[in-house]
């Protein structure tokens, strides 16, 4: 843990030292604006790695905590962003003060069992009756289906994230907050080495229409880079590295297509970015949005392979092709 | 100092903020703003630059800002609104702009809603002749158009508790004199000054 945390402090420091350097020499007016977003994400950066670290340090609730606020600035993007209708306005109140502190109250008392389904059952059944009690039809399924996916991605992906804190895997006690660091520095570091190999060599665009930043050398640069670092940081993880490779491989193209999705929304919308939140980022969506498809199935995938009590578990002849 | 506090509050909840206003000079002005929501005047007066916040008193409802007395201390110790009276004249029969020439003979600037009410859906409806009446009777006051974009989804007409989203406020310059100018003229001048500010946000027609 302390090593992985070096790690990320090392980069840190090189990309300061880099955009300062970069500062001094670009004299260019057009790249100088891009030096300078790139050394305000470079500041961002080092705040987000200062806070998650401390609350990781702190413990299980503050970690909780963490990601429930984290939720709760990503869904009033989200919301804020998307149109909604005067009559949904009990529906949000409910979202935003009522649904989203009980799934993060889950997971803080370790129900995994109702943390798992609360949103996709419960809420999801309860949205539509509160709203039907108005007595408004116009726009019915869109705006429903609006509030429910705010809830799914902001919220509920985003809460497996502290859930991976709870997670108990066998013969293993390397400490699950490793586990979460492992996750959410893949994820990021998979952002990061994108961005940096894309502005290095990018050429040919990947998704024009979409994100008109992503190109294919940058992606495969960065998803190689990313594969490459976390297999070597596989020793705090109970995944052998070939294991690790394999997991980081699926997180970093869960990242990427959860990125594109919630670009394609936001692009939809007419924005540009979810919101100014985050200097040099955009907005906490900005920032968040590879972490939300990436989140489940990872925690998904640890459970049913190295974790315990996750019923229903698959036959045993799966976990003979995975090596286990 | 609670003032400054309560502004902080605001700005961070809402997420408004207004860095510059341009004709801004310390005389009085007369900051003019569609109206949605109960929370309007307040979040106008915390997004303001220090300086023009504390020279300025937002126009309020009276009955929704000493409802309870949390909201009444709020009104008249910490941002210091005019309270207007909604339905018929003050008690003591004078004028109903009375008090808000009055703020402006100090010298203080203000803000208003020149549609007299909340607009249930969000959309601009048409200006009351008040901002016409004031501007005939205070010629030397600056008119500044505001649009305020979200508030009517935080905390619509009719509800009481908000909904933490993310408004928008549009400070533009200040409107034109023009002399000679007949009323209808000039409502809906300003009228489409703030119209300008407010985009599409809210699918009601």
């Amino acid at each position: 843990m302390i090593w992985m945390m070096a790690g990320v402090l090392a980069l840190l420091v090189v990309a300061s030292i880099a955009g300062w350097w970069m500062a001094r020499r670009t004299t260019d007016e057009i790249k100088k604006a891009g030096v300078a977003n790139f050394n305000a994400r470079t500041r961002s950066w080092w705040f987000m790695v200062g806070v998650f670290a401390l609350t990781l340090y702190l413990g299980h609730w503050t970690t909780v905590v963490l990601f429930c606020l984290i939720s709760f600035l990503a869904l009033r993007e989200f919301i804020t962003l998307n149109e909604t209708r005067t009559c949904d306005h009990k529906v949000l109140f409910w979202s935003f003060f009522i649904i989203l502190p009980i799934q993060y109250f889950l997971v803080g008392i370790h129900w995994y069992g109702l943390a798992s389904i609360f949103i996709p059952v419960y809420g999801f059944i309860f949205i539509p009756i509160r709203k039907v009690l108005t007595g408004e039809v116009k726009d019915f399924l869109a705006t429903t289906a609006k509030i429910q996916w705010g809830l799914l991605t902001c919220v509920y992906f985003v809460s497996h994230m502290p859930l991976i804190m709870t997670l108990p895997i066998k013969d293993w006690d390397g400490g699950n907050a490793a586990l979460l660091f492992f996750f959410v520095f893949t994820v990021q570091a998979s952002d990061v080495f994108q961005y940096v190999w894309g502005k290095l060599l990018g050429r040919r665009k990947i998704a024009p229409l979409l994100s008109p930043n992503k190109t294919v050398e940058g992606t495969v640069g960065g998803i190689l880079t990313t594969i490459l670092i976390s297999t070597g940081m596989s020793w705090v993880t109970p995944f052998n590295p070939w294991q690790a490779a394999l997991m980081s491989l699926l997180i970093c193209l869960a990242g990427f297509f959860g990125g594109l999705v919630m670009s394609a929304i936001k692009r939809d919308l007419g924005a540009k970015d979810w919101g100014s939140t985050i200097a040099g980022h955009g907005g906490v969506m900005d920032r968040i949005d590879s972490l939300c498809f990436a989140a489940p199935l990872f925690f998904h995938l640890t459970g049913f392979y190295f974790g315990t009590g996750m019923d229903p578990r698959p036959p045993e002849w799966i976990f003979g092709l995975f090596g286990k | 100092m609670n003032g400054e506090i309560l502004a902080m509050i605001v700005r961070l909840c809402t997420g408004v903020n207004v860095s510059e206003v341009k004709g801004w000079t310390g005389a009085p002005c007369i900051f003019f703003a569609n109206h949605a929501s109960n929370l309007d005047a307040l979040v106008i007066w915390a997004a303001m630059p220090r300086e023009i916040r504390e020279n300025t008193s937002p126009v309020a409802a009276r009955d929704y800002w000493t409802k309870t007395r949390l909201r009444n201390w709020i009104a008249s110790k910490v941002f210091k609104a005019i309270l207007l009276d909604r339905k018929g004249r003050p008690k003591d029969r004078s004028h109903p702009l009375q008090a808000i020439s009055d703020e402006l003979e100090k010298g203080r600037s203000i803000i208003i809603f020149p549609e007299g009410t909340r607009s249930l859906n969000g959309q601009l409806q048409q200006f009351k002749p008040g901002l016409h009446h004031l501007h005939h009777s205070h010629p030397q006051c600056t008119l500044i158009p505001v649009s305020l974009q979200n508030l009517n989804r935080i905390l619509p007409k009719g509800q009481s508790l908000p909904v933490p989203l993310i408004g928008r406020i549009t400070v533009h310059s200040p409107l034109e004199i023009i002399v000679g100018e007949n009323r209808e003229d000039f409502l809906a001048r300003a009228r489409s000054a703030v119209a300008v500010g407010l985009q599409k946000n809210n699918t009601d027609e």
